[in-house]
């Protein structure tokens, strides 16, 4: 069976400066699988460069079977790629409902409604802030804006890039729970990038390490929590 | 450098007022003094008029005393007055007054008034085209007045030189500007902040030098004279009172309109598209919207509006030339613009309506325009830095039981 995403030895970067170096990995269908790197790995760019922005240079990405890799952006959304990026990037001025209508930019009107029902159940501190300024929020709230945003256009695979960056330990505990009831609930795929390791690589289906723009090691999650490079280097040295 | 200078002359208010004067006494220069004009076919700078440029700079500087030596309560009073906070009742009641007394106006007032009132409108209309542009997109297009002399001699050289009746040229003074607003806009719109600026100051000035210089085409500096009035289903030809009363209800219609498109666009996906990608572009790229096909219909959309604005302009003073198409018209466009809020089309219309009717309402005021405008400027940037209107009003509101509601 096909994989929903794969790379195949993709290299891209910024204009002249090359970031990832022959990149292939997989996703398969309702999986949950998590990247993990060191700052500065290109696993940002990984993210972006699936999204269309900035483009490969060479390689290959497919989605479903079909070589996405020249599609616009736009297009890709709306095929069922949704990208929450780093930083989260909410729109600060707007209020928690706009900012989930622009998550559904394309979807049509009926699934809507729905949708943001589902949204406001999934993260009830959501419905409680629904008229307020995004921007005042606080910052796991803002994140869970960030993926409720995301996945107003119901995506079949969702990008997750840092989605612990700057929270409590509990608050990404919370996230990453309702990660795991949505893949249940909606058959969602996701691609998670994170920096805490430990979390990610035991919710994860399978795991990639990447280092200086290359993977360097992949492996299933318990896998790759028993292995020494990545007690070492990701778990906080030896024991 | 201003060592020789005792160090509590340099701390102090005297020197900060003498130094922000002197910073707008250098940026103002080049706009008010600098300025390229048509002599015998040859461009040049213009004739020194220093008078503007010394009431703009000494407007700035008592403008800047008022705020440093204004007494402390009184100035803590300006930082911390409220937003206009009106309900909707009130402020359906205050539109509903407004538009009515606006409708009575011709039937109390003189020519002068009325001619005034049209031009207001005018103005109104243009400056909310801009707010599109400039405050629903984000792009600083220093350019848009070029739109707008497009519109207008695209009507006067229709009309006197073809004949061209004025409501078969309108659909054409909107199309051409916003054909012109892809052409350029398409490559110039990857430019980012400061860079698209400058190129679309650029655009406007070669706009400008073109019909300059196009004499047997556009008439040179001399512009376009007897352009036809227009009449609306034979209303309006019989004499200048009618006339006038005319082009005021045309120019009230079609500022109603310019309002409507406006309050529309912005809860429509399209203006909620421009308003994500002003705030973070790669966040709203991540939602699915095409940057650069976004901000190109709201150049476009722009340039329709100035275009049609400019036909009016044309039709109503029944003569054009390049001089109403200057840099300084597109400045107090923009300061229109950034006084009235950014966003809000009752700040803007507040904001036009002072800097355009307040110099006509005493000619001996008109020659302190510049006087008061560069003291309007620092005290509104010191005590409402985000215009007059600042409320960000959601666009939408959540109703639990039976979904949500555009407002
Ligand atoms: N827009 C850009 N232009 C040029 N170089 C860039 C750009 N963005 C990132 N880079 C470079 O690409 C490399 C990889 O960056 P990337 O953001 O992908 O890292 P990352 O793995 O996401 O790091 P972190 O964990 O800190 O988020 C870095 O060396 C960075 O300096
Ligand atoms: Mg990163």
């Amino acid at each position: 069976m096909t994989p929903l995403l794969a790379l195949d030895h993709v290299c891209s970067g910024y204009g002249r400066i090359a970031v990832l170096q022959d990149v292939s990995l997989s996703v398969g269908q309702g999986q949950i699988v998590s990247l993990i790197g060191a700052n500065g790995a290109g696993k940002t760019t990984l993210m972006m460069t699936i999204a269309g922005m900035p483009r490969l240079s060479a390689g290959r990405i497919g989605f479903e079977g079909d070589d996405i890799s020249q599609m616009p952006t736009e297009t890709l959304i709306r095929r069922g790629i949704a990208y929450v990026p780093e930083g989260r990037r909410i729109f600060a001025q707007m209020t928690v409902l706009e900012n989930l209508q622009m998550g559904a930019y394309f979807s049509p009107p009926p699934k809507y409604r729905d949708d943001l029902e589902a949204m406001l159940t999934l993260f009830p501190r959501l419905r409680d802030r629904i008229r307020q300024r995004a921007g005042t929020m606080s910052g796991g709230e803002q994140q869970m804006l960030a993926i409720a945003r995301a996945l107003m256009a119901r995506p079949k695979l969702l990008l997750l890039d840092e989605p612990s960056l700057g929270l409590a330990p509990l608050v990404v505990r919370q996230i990453f729970d309702s990660l795991v009831s949505l893949r249940k609930t909606l058959g969602l795929t996701l691609l998670v990038v994170e920096q805490n390791a430990r979390l990610a690589l035991s919710v994860s289906d399978y795991g990639y390490v990447l280092r200086n723009g290359r993977i360097t090691l992949s492996g299933t999650g318990p896998e790759l929590l028993q292995s020494p490079e990545v007690q070492k280097e990701y778990l906080g040295g030896g024991l | 450098m201003l060592s020789f200078l005792p160090p509590r002359f340099l701390a102090s208010s005297y020197a900060k007022i003498a130094g922000w004067t002197l910073v707008a006494a250098v940026i103002l220069f080049p706009f008010f003094v600098l300025q390229a004009v048509d002599h015998n076919g040859q461009l040049s700078l213009a004739p020194m008029t220093y008078r503007p440029y010394v009431l703009a700079v000494l407007g700035v500087f008592l403008g800047l005393c008022a705020v440093f030596f204004l007494p402390a309560p009184l100035r803590a009073l300006g930082q911390s007055c409220p937003d206009f906070a009106v309900s909707d009742v009130q402020k359906k009641g205050l539109q509903v007054l407004l538009v009515v007394g606006l409708l009575l106006l011709p039937l109390v007032s003189n020519r002068a008034e009325l001619d005034l009132a049209t031009v207001v409108l005018l103005s109104v209309a243009l400056a909310w085209g801009m707010t599109i542009v400039v405050g629903y997109a984000g792009l600083l297009d220093l350019g848009y007045i070029a739109f707008y002399a497009v519109g207008a001699y695209t009507y006067a050289l229709l009309s006197t030189d073809y004949g061209v009746s004025f409501w078969v040229a309108l659909p054409l003074c909107a199309l051409l500007p916003a054909a012109l607003a892809f052409c350029v806009g398409f490559p110039i719109l990857r430019l980012r902040g400061d860079y698209f600026a400058i190129v679309t100051l650029g655009f406007a000035e070669i706009v400008r030098t073109l019909l300059i210089n196009a004499q047997s085409i556009t008439g040179g500096p001399n512009g376009v004279a007897e352009i036809p009035r227009p009449t609306l289903l034979g209303w309006g030809a019989a004499d200048l009172d009618e006339r006038m009363m005319m082009l005021y209800v045309l120019a009230l219609a079609w500022a109603v309109v310019v309002y409507f498109v406006m309050r529309r666009l912005r809860v429509l996906p399209l203006g909620r598209a421009w308003e994500a990608l002003r705030e973070d572009d790669i966040a709203a790229r991540s939602l699915g919207v095409n940057v650069h096909r976004m901000k190109l219909s709201a150049h476009m959309i722009g340039a329709m509006i100035a275009g049609i604005c400019g036909a009016f302009f044309a039709a109503k003073q029944g003569f054009v030339s390049p001089e109403s198409f200057t840099f300084l018209d597109t400045a107090f466009l923009l300061a229109m613009v950034v006084l009235g809020g950014m966003g809000s089309p009752w700040g803007v219309a507040l904001a036009a309506t002072l800097i355009v009717a307040l110099p006509e309402v005493s000619r001996s005021f008109a020659d302190y325009r510049m006087l008061f405008f560069g003291m309007v400027m620092v005290l509104v940037m010191i005590f409402r830095p985000r215009g007059f209107a600042t409320a960000r009003r959601p666009s939408v509101v959540y109703k639990p039981a039976s979904g949500e509601k555009t407002s």
